[in-house]
């Protein structure tokens, strides 16, 4: 009975499958497909991910290998209470990229952490950065005391510290509401802390002692100090920033921790058109993000492929009020003051935004020497950069030969081609060393030493080597010689002189002046023995 | 006669006692063995149970319209454990103990939080305590020696490899399963003898309950533990002082400690 129960249980259900499948074709496959449509709806298992190496984007990276190479410059730098720019932090991106600075104190070094891949915080990659320990100019009266002891020297206004050490700096975007979405810096000060937006340092950094490294939290302003960080125009060469950290340092009132890097640009502003006053207005140092004057011409500018010759002519921007940007390239030794009402300009020669031709000659008669001992001067150096000295820091007897007198002549520890003062000095070539083109005997070595030319009538190039170069117009070389010659079985040995002038671009012998030509004299044996020792 | 039968009688029961002491000897030493081997047979267990039951609970997860439905319970519970050493071994313990929790809420590799049973509500950060470590004095690394500190052991997650998976420890609970994190939470004291640590598994979630304590620590290798993806966490749970006593308390704070089986852990 049981059994029968059983085969009635089992048989019915096939039984109607079977019916169904006759008598409606197609159940099978809608039930199917009913089936596989809830799929999409209804399925089992919790999804997997898998992880992947994080990485951080390479605009990222490369900020952050200048950022850790300047901080290394500062630390190696002998120079206390200096400046240095890394060129500032793309955006960091929401959740994105972040750079984490810790002090360990048992190592006595800074620990920086790249954080990045999933949410932004795995760690990428780690430095160790010896014998620096982070600070910022920030919290309480700091960047006041900061304030007044460089920005706008005022002892009586500096009570205390003008940096603070911390143990941790992270640097950040945060994006908390429309138009504050910014790279931000955490220190673990409260009022530092609090504000969205307060990285806005364009890239500059100080250091007191070579040790701490200073970050600069900002905030919003002129440039007045807040508790929270020094307002953002202290960073910008703006008119309003009278005394903002960028026009300080190219007016040498503040140290650059590498003062030998010079300047790649400067820009003469000039506020009319024809004939008018100037002023130096933005000064570039070498790998720094900089503005143009008020931001006007920095698309043309950044558009210039600016051809600085084979000489390596220095780079001055040209903005006229109404007018327009221009550019030229000034040669080496060539000098500008920073407040130089000699500036004169014809404005046919400046060009607006869409011209590209250089006024290179035209230019160069706008570069005078101003007598103001106590401003700053700027020279162009044969590797085509600026320095920038003030006039009164040099010694009052200055003169040229004493960049080949083997003697640090200025006190500032720096003998002839060493001495950034004389980089545009006759003695000393692009590479810090002793010895260009005008030297005697780079203008009769058959050498175009200094890679000068001029273009000929049909627009080619015509290479000046030697006395056809006009800086060794009037060079004189001399050379001494000894002949030895076999006579009658006898040796014997002859000085000569010889002496040549460059001349009109050509090289002309002189006879010289000394003993007769031809003497001779007879070698002996002993002498024989002693040149050969030799 | 009589001194030899003597003398087998003493000898018989010298023999005896031996034998005896040999007995209770070996007892001992097979009873020691075999405890060790028990506690360490029973945390194997434990990280079994709780290793099936959480891939039991993730394969069985009901999706429906975007909404994931768990039924299956984890049966997880927190080992504690002693741990000694010089400080190299301390560390690669702690670190171990760091690859097993990892290994037992699934590397990572779950993109919804482990813990909720019902994915459509709002969620806090979830933390399971995997192990409460308790580091014992030795020879080599006393209560009074300089602790190890934060940077030395991240350091060390950055250096070492893992001792099955040729992989760096870091890089393993990186991206070894699934994307992860590291988050430590040391006190200035670091890691040292007398003091106690957690190691935790916490799940990814919206970010409600990220937590920022900075304020309390030494170190923390997160500077803002992220919310949306899963952390192994070291925490420093030894309430010898006062501050040692706010961090602790801040962490469990901000983190929701799941309960295990036997009904411990849990805020």
């Amino acid at each position: 009975m049981v059994a029968i129960k059983k085969v009635v249980l089992y048989i019915i259900p096939i039984v109607v499958m079977i019916l169904l499948l006759i008598l409606y074709p197609g159940t099978f496959s809608k039930i199917k497909g009913a089936v596989n449509e809830t799929g999409k709806y209804v399925s089992f298992g919790v999804t997997e991910e898998l992880g992947a190496k994080p990485t951080i984007p390479e605009a990222h990276q490369k900020a952050l290998d200048k950022l850790l190479q300047t901080m290394k410059e500062m630390r190696d730098s002998k120079v206390n209470n200096c400046f240095a720019n890394y060129g500032g932090l793309p955006p960091l991106g929401e959740k994105g990229t972040s750079f984490v600075f810790l002090y360990d104190p048992q190592k006595d070094a800074t620990v920086v952490s790249v954080k990045g891949g999933k949410e932004g915080a795995q760690e990428v990659a780690s430095y160790e950065l010896e014998r620096i320990k982070p600070c910022v100019i920030a919290g309480g009266n700091i960047p006041n005391n900061f304030y007044y002891s460089f920005l706008f020297p005022k002892t009586s206004n500096v009570n205390g510290d003008y940096h603070q050490s911390v143990s941790s700096v992270i640097l950040k975007f945060e994006a908390p509401y429309f138009g504050a979405n910014k790279n931000v810096i955490r220190v673990g000060i409260p009022d530092v802390d609090e504000e969205s937006d307060n990285f806005e340092d364009q890239g500059w950094l100080f250091t007191p002692d070579n040790k701490n490294i200073c970050f600069f939290p900002t905030s919003y302003g002129a440039c007045e100090p807040e508790s929270d960080g020094l307002q953002r125009r202290c960073f910008i060469n703006h008119p309003l920033g009278s005394y903002s950290i960028p026009e300080l340092v190219g007016r040498d009132k503040l140290q650059l921790c590498n003062k030998e890097k010079g300047f790649d640009w400067i820009e003469a502003v000039l506020f009319s058109s024809g004939q008018g006053t100037g002023v130096v207005r933005d000064i570039c140092p070498v790998g720094s993000s900089c503005q143009t004057y008020q931001g006007r011409c920095n698309t043309v500018f950044s558009e210039y492929k600016f051809g600085r010759g084979e000489r390596g002519n220095c780079l001055l921007l040209a903005y006229v009020e109404d007018e327009g940007c221009g550019y030229a390239g000034v040669k080496p030794g060539s000098t500008i003051k920073y407040l130089n009402s000699d500036i004169k300009i014809d404005h046919d020669y400046v060009f607006g935004e869409n011209d590209k031709v250089s006024v290179v000659e035209k230019l160069e008669g706008l570069i005078t020497v101003g007598t103001d001992k106590t401003e700053t001067h700027y020279t162009c150096s044969n590797n085509g950069l600026w320095y920038a000295t003030t006039f009164s820091s040099r010694p009052e007897s200055y003169r040229p030969n004493w960049c080949d007198d083997q003697y640090d002549n200025d006190g500032d520890g720096k003998k002839d081609c060493y001495d950034s003062d004389c980089f545009s000095s006759q003695y000393c070539n692009e590479n810090g060393e002793r010895g260009i083109s005008k030297s005697p005997e780079f203008c009769f070595d058959n050498v175009n030493n200094d890679g000068d030319y001029r273009l000929n009538g049909e627009n080619e190039k015509e290479y000046l080597t030697d006395c056809k170069d006009p800086d060794c117009e009037g060079i004189v070389y001399e050379k001494d010689e000894i002949q030895v010659f076999e006579e009658d079985g006898k040796k014997k040995m002859t000085s000569v002189k010889n002496k040549w002038v460059c001349e009109n671009g050509e090289a002309i012998e002189v006879l010289y002046e000394g003993p007769a030509l031809g003497t001779e004299e007879e070698i002996t044996d002993e002498e024989t023995t002693l040149e050969a020792s030799e | 006669m009589k001194f030899s039968s003597n003398f087998s009688k003493k000898a018989m029961a010298t023999g005896m006692l031996v034998a005896i002491i040999i007995s209770i000897v070996a007892f001992v030493l097979i009873v020691r063995l075999m405890s060790i081997y028990n506690e360490k047979g029973e945390e194997k267990q434990v990280v079994a149970i709780c290793k099936d039951s959480v891939a039991l609970r993730a394969a069985t997860a009901l999706n429906v319209a975007g909404a994931e439905f768990k039924t299956v319970p984890t049966l997880c519970k927190t080992i504690d454990k002693k741990i000694s050493g010089d400080k190299e071994k301390i560390q690669k313990q702690i670190a171990e103990s760091m690859v097993t929790c990892w290994q037992m809420f699934g590397e990572g590799r779950y993109k919804s939080n482990i813990f909720e049973g019902i994915s459509i509500f709002a969620t806090d950060a979830k933390c399971f305590t995997c192990y409460t470590l308790l580091i014992d004095e030795s020879r080599d690394f006393k209560a009074a020696s300089p602790g190890i500190t934060s940077f030395e052991f991240h350091d060390f997650l950055r250096k070492e490899k893992l001792s099955k998976i040729k992989q760096l420890y870091l890089d393993y609970f990186q991206f070894g399963g699934g994307p992860g994190t590291v988050i430590g939470f040391l006190s200035s004291e670091g890691i040292k003898p007398g003091r106690a640590y957690a190691v935790a598994y916490k799940a990814k979630a919206e970010a409600k309950g990220a937590m920022f304590l900075d304020e309390f620590v030494d170190y923390a290798f997160s500077d803002k533990p992220s919310a949306s993806i899963d952390s192994i966490m070291l925490v420093d749970i030894s309430r010898n002082s006062p501050q040692d006593q706010e961090l602790s308390n801040a962490f469990f704070k901000h983190c929701s400690l799941v309960t295990d089986i036997a009904g411990g852990g849990g805020n």
